[in-house]
């Protein structure tokens, strides 16, 4: 379905959510006819010749026009009567069509919600954020899966943490190998303090995904989501109010766009004519499992492989830190970091997003230490999710 | 400022003011932050590239102004300069409040192998300046105690640093840094640019990116612009001629890069690019080296 403006887009995708829409069609409802409204939280970065904003129609035609997603995804893409909302509609390989619902009304943090299935929609918004589109999905750190969860019920949690990427050390207890798990049920809450209390995890403790029940605060006693939240800015949403789910979308966009406004304000390292200052101040993650071989680490951090996705070559020469301009692929900006045997100490040039400090901290959690840090000069941390 | 050293220098002072793992903390302790001074002080000489350094304490009430001697000696004049300027020039040329500019000091900062000769050019001076040499352990105060002795107290016996650990992001290269320097802080933005779909990049773009850009006279813009061209040409000329070519004051990017479409990048493009790079900083680093300019070692 093409859409006018958002009040049709929310009443499509409420009638997907509640099986209402497949129902009417076939004229008597049906036992599977709800359909799951996943939403994608994307950062568009980059700027036109003039240092403005790049026009999200332009910026979503190339971003489509891309030779593989064009080839599996010939979407085109429609206008509706609000400037910001577009449909993107096409046949997938070939079959049935898919729609993509944009939302660029924040220019920089837009919102892509649609019905499609979940492999196919996942696949299209992984070429959509392909390096080099100017288009970055965001990444939640544990502090926002946790701020999120304590906005409704906590219904279930996915823990996973993975070492992996940094090869074994098998003779450590607390070594490489990975850990997940999945709790659902009413007792989540519980079960996740309780883990949280033993020593010997907390280090591996890390939330990838949250099951939440959230109601909003009109549409009635019934009215409710459930919704599914994991850490790369994806939400799937069951239940019957998409208003519900929407202001859920909504409330993690703001908190995502307001802690990485923060970082940038107050991190990013510019000078000042005027004040005669450097303005800025260096970050540093602090984690409580130190490394001995910082070499080995930065082959990791840097080769631009997954998770971190960060493109660099140390300087040469054996040293306590190990010094790396670096290239955030995800959001092509660049990084400067300096690496310890118990730091990681992190300087964001102006220009780079926030959102890659975000991402790098995130990724830190999931895949070295679970109780990491993230830290300003005066030793306050960064990271603060509190409205 | 110049060469490595001065960047050094420059980095650690910044470093110690804002704190942060692989600094000595202890002027921040003491309230120092770091401010730089366009175009210097009133009566200051215009040969200056850059705006002058000074680190500045309410509690302490004192402002040190930084003076780096890259080589054997200093200029007389430039430091006889502060002579003729009072806490009212300082206050009116500058942001700097009154508590930071009750009492005011000059410190030389040069290598412990100038000792000698910078020992012999400070004691000529009359106002007597303090003279900080760094070698590869850290920075001792070699002469003329500074008049608040915590200050004094943390360059003696001798402040220890680790020349490797000192960031070097707050000012990561100048107009005469060796090439390798120059070349760690800007390849990164040519091809993180090229990535988001510009084939053609001016060479003042990447400039303007430099946090010192803000801080340098137009002269000193100038040259460094000049600088970041001069490396990107030898590299584009040599390990990076798959990738990009220097025309004029413009980086423009070859194979498989055209106007407005993103650079084509997979892992074996991926793995080819960091080939060529690593081969310039391994030839870069080579160079720097022979040079033998760095307190790193």
């Amino acid at each position: 379905m093409i859409v006018d403006d958002r009040a049709q887009l929310a009443e499509f995708l409420e009638s997907r959510l509640t099986g209402a829409y497949a129902a009417r069609a076939r004229g008597r409802p049906s036992a599977g006819d709800a359909i799951p409204v996943k939403s994608y939280l994307m950062e568009a970065r980059g700027s036109d010749r003039r240092g403005g904003a790049i026009d999200p129609r332009r910026r979503l035609a190339r971003i489509l026009s891309e030779l593989r997603l064009r080839k599996q995804f010939p979407g085109e893409v429609h206008d509706s009567r609000a400037p910001e909302l577009f449909t993107i509609r096409g046949p997938v390989r070939g079959g049935k069509a898919a729609s993509l619902y944009l939302d660029c009304r924040d220019e920089r943090f837009w919102i892509l919600h649609t019905v499609a299935r979940s492999h196919t929609a996942d696949w299209i918004v992984g070429r959509m954020t392909r390096i080099g589109s100017g288009l970055a999905r965001l990444t939640f750190p544990d502090q926002l899966l946790e701020m999120a969860a304590g906005l409704g019920k906590l219904r279930g949690a996915a823990l996973a943490h993975d070492r992996r990427p940094f090869g074994d050390e098998p003779e450590r207890e607390d070594g490489n190998g990975f850990m997940s798990m999945q709790i659902w049920g009413g007792g989540s809450t519980h079960a996740l303090e309780a883990l949280g209390r033993e020593e010997r995890l907390q280090s591996r403790i890390s939330l990838s995904r949250v099951q939440l029940r959230y109601r909003p605060d009109s549409g009635g006693p019934e009215a409710f989501v459930l919704a599914d939240i994991d850490m790369e800015g994806r939400l799937e949403a069951r239940g019957n109010s998409i208003e519900a789910h929407l202001r859920l979308v909504e409330t993690l966009r703001r908190a995502s766009r307001r802690q990485i406004d923060a970082i940038e304000l107050r991190q990013a390292v510019r000078a000042g004519r005027r004040e005669g200052r450097i303005r800025g101040g260096l970050m540093t993650v602090r984690t409580a499992r130190p490394t001995d071989d910082l070499h080995r680490l930065c082959e990791v951090l840097f080769s631009g492989a997954a998770p971190f996705r960060l493109w660099g070559i140390p300087g040469g020469g054996a040293s306590a830190v190990m010094q790396v301009r670096a290239l955030d692929l995800d959001t092509t900006g660049v990084l400067d970091f300096g690496i310890g045997r118990d730091f990681i100490r992190i300087g964001l040039p102006q220009g780079t997003s926030g959102g890659a400090v975000l991402r790098f901290f995130a990724n830190v959690q999931r895949h070295m230490d679970a109780r990491a840090r993230l830290l300003d000069e005066d030793g306050r941390d960064v990271i603060d999710f509190r409205p | 400022m110049s060469s490595t050293f001065a960047l050094s220098v420059v980095n650690l002072f910044v470093g110690m003011c804002r704190g942060g793992p692989g600094v000595p903390l202890r002027l921040r302790a003491l309230g120092y932050r770091d401010h730089w001074l366009d175009g210097g002080l009133p009566g200051d000489d215009t040969s200056r590239l850059y705006a002058l350094l000074a680190l500045a304490s309410e509690s302490m009430r004192h402002t040190l102004f930084v003076e780096i001697a890259t080589g054997p000696r200093i200029d007389p004049a430039r430091i006889e300069s502060y002579a003729r300027t009072t806490a009212v020039d300082v206050r009116s040329a500058t942001s700097l409040s009154r508590n930071q500019t009750e009492t005011w000091g000059v410190a030389v900062v040069g290598r412990a192998k100038h000792r000698d000769t910078l020992l012999e050019c400070v004691a000529e001076l009359g106002i007597r300046p303090a003279l900080l040499l760094c070698d590869r352990a850290g920075v001792t105060l070699e002469a003329n105690p500074f008049v608040q002795t915590a200050l004094t107290e943390v360059f003696r016996p001798s402040l220890a640093v680790d020349w490797s650990a000192v960031p070097r992001c707050w000012v990561s290269f100048a107009h005469d840094s060796p090439s390798i320097v120059v070349a760690e802080a800007v390849l990164a933005e040519v091809i993180g640019r090229f990535l988001r779909g510009e084939a053609r990049i001016e060479i003042s773009k990447l400039a303007r990116g430099h946090a010192l850009w803000q801080l340098a006279t137009s002269r000193g813009r100038r040259r460094l612009e000049s600088r970041i061209g001069d490396v990107l040409a030898d590299a584009a000329a040599r390990e990076m001629r798959p990738w990009f070519r220097v025309s004029g004051r413009m980086v423009e990017a070859v194979g498989g890069t055209d106007a407005g479409q993103e650079m084509p990048l997979n892992p074996r493009s991926m793995w080819r690019l960091t080939r060529s790079q690593r081969r310039l900083f391994q030839r870069l680093g080579k160079e720097r080296e022979e040079a033998g300019d760095s307190l790193a070692g």
